[in-house]
């Protein structure tokens, strides 16, 4: 009977153990995947844009996108708070369909804000972007952007994009926030986890599911495909509450420092895409921007409102509590220092 | 009554434990449980170390390359372990990249199933065992895949939890390595059966 090192482990019982080894192994790393990398939320320093202790949200009405930002930014304080942070900025649009502003984040709204931050002294910002996988051929990371020519724009305009799988494990880390009702982590890309600076560039639009999509609602577009998954097959029609609550922390997980709102037109009636009876309502022609995430959701509701008779702020009241519970900001525009101006 | 009720199902899983000899000897090298379990183990940790050297490809090639080492190493055969392996690997690496273009990189589950299942379907001794082995081998890493796929999205709806359901990949891995050994021991286990004791060698 050969009895050598190498039939004995080829041998059934020299093989159960090599299997349970192996198995052990593979346990061990998959708890380590799964449970040992869940980490505190990313920490943020206060919102640096305030005026007298509250958040300072500045409107600017007018026609000319440059012009409105600059003035914005003027009444803001400058851009020197973000300067501060870092050298390089990440942009977040909102790029959930191929289809133009206001569906999505204009590309030359995304260069007017480089240039803005460029001029602040910065020396990079780059777009990110999650709205697809390598693991179908029609439906690349990049696709949306592409479609849209946002990609080849922005490309040409010295902005780099950075188009990221939704499906990919190593794209993330888990976080978790122990003031949060639901206990559970959430997988946000790690590229804005470790980003010093995350400039937010919203639209304004109605959603089907949760009625309104702006500052808070877009990070749903900043986690993984697994957690969006999750929440949309839990609260398919969006009654039980369930989304109201995750869109926040998926908020929470990202934190911008700075929300720069293009609302120089909304899609309003129903959205997040221009089918089902959305209406896109040009002339508003305002930019919002602010530190305070929830309250600029706060503000656009109102204006969603004055624009859409089928919306009511209650709609968006529940997120917006939940958020202010949480710290993210102020939902009520009396804690807040709104400044209009036009340009 | 109960012993009786066990005894085929030990028999079933645990032959020469039932037999101690005669013709149920040629059963021992394709235990029921042993082979689907390494399947399982050794895809998952491919899966798991492919991790470390980039994304789905390298992954999807280290899963399936580990599971061609389980097949060769239960077969007692180092080498076809290694030939299958290598093979199954490249193989898979190259159909991640056609599949990012045409279709899906998923392509590469089919057929680097169909390399282990021609490499491994040399140690079969019957023809019908080697050929019903090569054509069912990317039927059931495929099935196994998707069925993989499907438990952990289901486990993960269940747990309401974000990191079970970020490891879809990784069950589709699990039940890929799963359902081919099981396929491989079931093929070994009955169509490669051999009519008498004195034909193993």
């Amino acid at each position: 009977m050969n009895t050598s090192p190498v039939s004995r482990l080829l041998d059934r019982r020299g093989f159960l153990r090599l299997g349970a080894g192996v198995l052990a192994t593979a346990s061990a790393g998959f708890e380590w995947g799964c449970n040992l990398t869940t980490r505190a939320c990313k920490s943020t320093p206060p919102n640096p844009f305030v005026a007298a202790g509250k958040p300072l949200l500045v409107v600017v009405e007018g026609e000319d996108l440059g012009a409105m930002l600059r003035a914005g930014i003027e009444a803001l304080g400058g851009l020197d708070p973000l300067a501060k942070l870092g050298r390089e900025a990440i942009f977040r649009g909102n790029y959930v369909a191929s289809q133009p502003y206001p569906v999505t984040t204009a590309p030359d709204f995304v260069l007017a804000v480089a240039s803005e931050l460029k001029r602040a002294g910065l020396s990079k910002a780059s777009l990110f972007d999650s709205h697809g996988t390598r693991l179908s051929a029609a439906i690349p990371p990049e696709h949306i952007l592409r479609r849209l020519g946002v990609l080849e724009k922005l490309t040409q305009g010295g902005v780099p994009v950075l188009a990221r799988d939704f499906s990919d494990p190593d794209e993330f880390v888990f976080v978790q926030n122990p003031a949060w009702p639901i206990a559970k982590p959430v997988a946000v890309h790690r590229l804005l986890h470790e980003a010093p600076i995350v400039v937010s560039l919203p639209v304004v639009k109605r959603h089907g599911w949760v009625n309104f999509t702006c500052a808070l609602k877009m990070h749903f577009g900043s986690v993984a495909m697994a957690d969006r998954m999750l929440v949309h097959t839990k609260d398919r029609d969006g009654r039980s509450g369930l989304m109201q609550q995750r869109l926040v922390h998926f908020a929470d997980a990202v934190r911008p420092q700075l929300n720069v709102v293009d609302a120089r037109a909304i899609l309003a009636r129903n959205g997040p895409g221009l089918s089902g009876g959305a209406e896109v309502v040009q002339g508003v022609n305002k930019l919002i921007l602010c530190g305070d995430m929830v309250a600029v959701d706060a503000y656009c509701a109102r204006l969603m409102a004055q624009h859409d008779e089928t919306f009511t702020l209650d709609m968006i009241a529940p997120q917006l509590k939940h958020a202010a519970a949480l710290g993210l900001g102020k939902a009520d525009l009396a804690d807040v220092k709104v400044v209009e101006i036009s340009a | 009554m109960r012993a009786a009720f066990l005894a085929p199902i030990g028999a079933f899983l645990f032959p020469t434990k039932v037999s101690g000899g005669g013709t149920q000897q040629q059963y021992r090298r394709h235990s029921l449980l042993l082979w689907p379990l390494a399947g399982l183990g050794f895809s998952a940790l491919g899966w798991i170390v492919g991790g470390f050297l980039g994304s789905w490809a390298p992954r999807t090639a280290c899963a399936v390359g580990a599971t061609a080492i389980a097949l060769g190493l239960l077969n007692r055969q180092p080498r076809a372990a290694l030939v299958g392996a290598v093979s199954a690997g490249i193989v898979s690496l190259a159909a991640v990249q056609i599949g990012e273009f045409f279709f899906s990189p998923l392509l590469a589950w089919p057929v680097a199933a169909l390399v282990v299942g021609v490499v491994g379907a040399f140690a079969f001794r019957r023809r019908r065992t080697r050929i019903a082995f090569i054509v069912g081998a990317p039927l059931l890493g495929s099935a196994g895949f998707l069925a993989g796929m499907l438990a952990t999205l289901l486990i993960a709806m269940r747990l309401n939890d974000s990191r079970v359901a970020a490891q879809i990949m990784l069950g589709g891995a699990v039940g890929f390595g799963l359902l081919l050994m099981a396929g491989a021991a079931i093929a070994g286990r009955w169509l490669d059966a051999t009519r008498a004791a004195g034909e193993m060698s």
